[in-house]
């Protein structure tokens, strides 16, 4: 097999090359929007960490169905697991005492600079205020599309919904969030 | 919402207008600057940060570590029913014979009808495998309920080991992997002139390990990084200074606190400590006089001391075993979780026996705590918010740490034949008690004492042992957590100078058992049926033997 020999860009994992497996080739491709994913919704970064390693340990046991799929499969089915993941998670979470952590004071602190800090600071304080008064699917619709980048298809079939249901949910949203924004 | 606002984003151009905005090319689809800030402004939102591909890289040396370190019938993959993961969603499959992974992988498509070929032969041998599976199953002699453990590890392919496991043995806590059982990191601690191990239960919570250690200077509490056993903070101990000693054992977290208690026999106080489990500052500490003596005919008891049973969001909960002359009495402690302020303290017995030491727990609104009445054991439950007695359950012998799940409390015993800690445990049960009320939902007797029992999954898993050192006996029970029934019992080896039923070292996960069986190897069994899937040997210089070994398993 030959290893991908395209350029790496910006959201792409850096992994030693050589390593021309399907897993190795997702986890180039999507370990840093999925490491994304998960934190937002995990208590720390640390658990985020743990559990990609547990999303990509699934991989490893479906090297062969992931072989026989399109690129967008791939990427719907891994956040499908991902997404799985942090259900049971979330549902061990909830019988046991939770440490929580800033996320945002985590984002914030991987900034390179202080003003950039402040931009990124107001921004995400004004835009998270708005998010949270959606409703959870249409948060989940967001995340799905720009922290993985997935189109409305992979995102209905991550969520088991129906294409049209999901392009009529994010416009629906997008619209609304243009409204506040225009004020 | 003005009408005309819902006409900037279409539901059937969608994915072209992100696309077309993220890329700020305003004329494909018509968009204007507002559009464009919108998406612009999502996409920043969820991005991922840039400095954030340490810890992906870290992630990726794991999996390479952990890709080398299967065993060829697990590289070959495990069948779906055994996946930990049991409820992934499958894309359809397609008929689309597009580039499939040509983009990531410059190779060539393979031609249609080779796959087809492909996918026909693939069928048939499916359904001889299945076929031949089956025939031999049918073949095979039932293995019995109870028995001696079984089959070589590789012939049958266990659900992959995805556990976290802690062990803390020699003054070092070290992570294993779950499949190869090497360190993945190992966390030693400085060991001074004549301070001794504590024997601290590790917790794990949220990608932290909270456990009390040494350090060049005494005792610390340490929170330590799961992910590479980093040190994220730690507090110095006063123990073995000012007279002061840990009270029984071990520190409580609960609700993002760390508390300590600490106890000068000598001056007669406790002090309780609360740590914010995040940072590790203290949030507060407060002073409790009178708490610090207890003597009992002639006998100075050297646990004294608010010993920590239990916490909610608002109250944390204490008991202290205070001995004036021939009189003992056991007293609970409300402590305000906000300042330490005690909000109510309630005599709840007297007892002519030094108290046991076992953990307490609230569930549903009920703490719940074993103690010793008029000699005699018995779990209590007692109204967390009043302290008002609720129930009282007689106990068959000495009690071990309670456990919990779904409102019913479990707690095991070992009544012991003699005095001294070298007697047999000629008898002892494992009680299912449900909070609220009391009742007793069923009792599992055993010829042997019952260790402190683990929940996962519906099974209950204890250790059962006779703790004589001339004719030991111990075995693993699982058993359904609703009915008591037994689903699997295993003789393990007894060596003699191990007791399970006295060492924690019993650990039920999402899939598997973990077991010290020897003073260095721990069993690996299957929790759905026993199987034997691995055995492997503790790191370090030390042993589970020398109680000093503290396991800790996390599972997903």
């Amino acid at each position: 097999m030959q290893s991908p020999q395209r350029d790496r860009k910006d959201d792409e994992a850096v992994i030693p090359s050589g390593d021309d497996s399907i897993t190795a080739a997702c986890y180039r491709h999507y370990a840093l929007k999925l490491f994304a994913y998960l934190c937002l919704h995990l208590p720390s970064s640390h658990d985020a960490e743990d559990m990609l390693f547990e999303v990509f340990l699934v991989t490893l046991e479906h090297e062969q169905e992931l072989e026989t799929m399109l690129e967008d499969e791939q990427r719907a089915w891994l956040w499908t697991v991902a997404r799985n993941k942090l259900i049971d998670e979330h549902r061990r979470l909830h019988h046991r005492h939770v440490i929580p952590l800033d996320h945002l004071a985590e984002m914030i602190d991987n900034q390179p600079t202080p003003d950039e800090v402040a931009i990124h600071h107001e921004e995400y304080e004004h835009l998270r205020t708005h998010l949270k008064q959606l409703s959870e699917l249409q948060q989940e619709v967001l995340e799905l599309r720009f922290t993985a980048g997935l189109h409305c298809a992979e995102i209905a079939a991550v969520l088991n919904k129906k294409e049209g249901a999901i392009r009529t949910m994010l416009s629906r949203t997008l619209n609304t969030l243009r409204h506040i924004y225009r004020q | 919402m003005a009408e005309h606002e819902s006409e900037h984003f279409i539901p059937d151009k969608i994915d072209e207008q992100i696309a077309s905005s993220l890329a700020g090319q305003r004329t494909v689809q018509r968009l204007d600057p507002l559009d464009i800030q919108v998406v612009q402004a999502l996409q920043r939102h969820y991005a991922p940060v840039k400095d954030d591909s340490r810890p992906v890289e870290r992630v990726w040396n794991r999996l390479t570590q952990h890709r080398s370190s299967l065993r060829p019938s697990q590289r070959e993959g495990v069948s779906q029913n055994e996946l930990p993961l049991d409820n992934v969603v499958q894309p359809p499959a397609t008929k689309s014979d597009h580039l499939k992974l040509a983009f990531f992988r410059n190779t060539p498509p393979r031609h249609p009808a080779l796959g087809r070929l492909s996918m026909i032969a693939a069928l048939v041998f499916a359904i001889l495998l299945v076929g031949s599976v089956f025939a031999v199953y049918q073949l095979a002699p039932q293995r019995p309920v109870s028995g001696q453990p079984t089959p070589p590890p590789n012939k049958h392919p266990a659900p992959i080991n995805t556990d976290q496991i802690y062990i803390h043995v020699n003054h070092t806590i070290y992570r294993l992997d779950g499949v190869s059982h090497k360190p993945l990191w190992s966390f030693p601690m400085l060991v001074p002139n004549g301070v001794e191990n504590i024997g601290s239960q590790a917790q794990v919570i949220g990608g932290v390990l909270y456990t009390l250690g040494t350090g060049s200077d005494g005792y610390y509490s340490y929170a330590i990084n799961t992910s590479n056993g980093s040190l994220r903070w730690r507090f110095k101990v006063q123990y073995q200074s000012q007279d002061l000693s840990l009270v029984a054992g071990d520190q409580l977290i609960a609700n993002g606190r760390v508390y300590l208690s600490e106890a000068s026999a000598v001056n007669g106080y406790t002090l309780v400590t609360a740590l914010d489990a995040v940072t590790g500052t203290m949030l507060w500490k407060h002073r409790y006089n009178g708490t610090g003596i207890s003597y009992f005919g002639h006998y100075i008891d050297p646990t004294v001391g608010i010993l920590l049973e239990g916490a909610t969001g608002e109250t944390l909960y204490g008991t202290i075993f205070t001995g004036q002359g021939d009189q003992a009495i056991t007293t609970i402690f409300a402590i305000s979780t906000k300042n330490g302020s005690v909000l109510w303290k309630k005599q709840v017995s007297t007892a002519h026996e030094m108290p046991n030491f076992s953990g307490g727990l609230v569930v549903d609104g009920v703490l719940c705590i074993s103690t010793f009445q008029s000699g005699s054991p018995h779990l209590n439950g007692f109204d967390a918010l009043t302290g008002e007695p609720k129930w009282s359950v007689p106990l068959d012998g000495g009690t071990y740490n309670v456990a919990a799940s779904n409102g019913v409390v479990y707690i095991g015993t070992a009544h012991l034949s003699g005095v001294g800690m070298d007697v047999p445990a000629t008898s002892g049960s494992l009680y299912a008690v449900r909070a609220k009320d009391g009742a007793q939902l069923w009792r599992y007797k055993a010829q042997a004492g019952v260790s402190s029992p683990t929940v996962q999954n519906g099974t209950i898993v204890v250790g059962v042992s006779r703790q004589d050192y001339k004719t030991p006996q111990q075995s693993i029970v699982a058993l359904d957590a609703s009915k008591g029934t037994v689903r699997w019992s295993l003789s393990a080896p007894a060596p003699g100078s191990f007791d399970l039923a006295f060492n924690p070292q019993v650990i039920a996960s999402k899939n598997f058992v973990y077991a010290g069986i020897s003073s260095k190897q721990v069993q690996v069994l299957r929790l759905s049926d026993g199987k034997l899937v691995d055995t492997f040997t503790v790191p370090g210089q030390g042993s589970l033997s020398e109680g000093v070994a503290m396991m800790t398993v996390v599972s997903f």
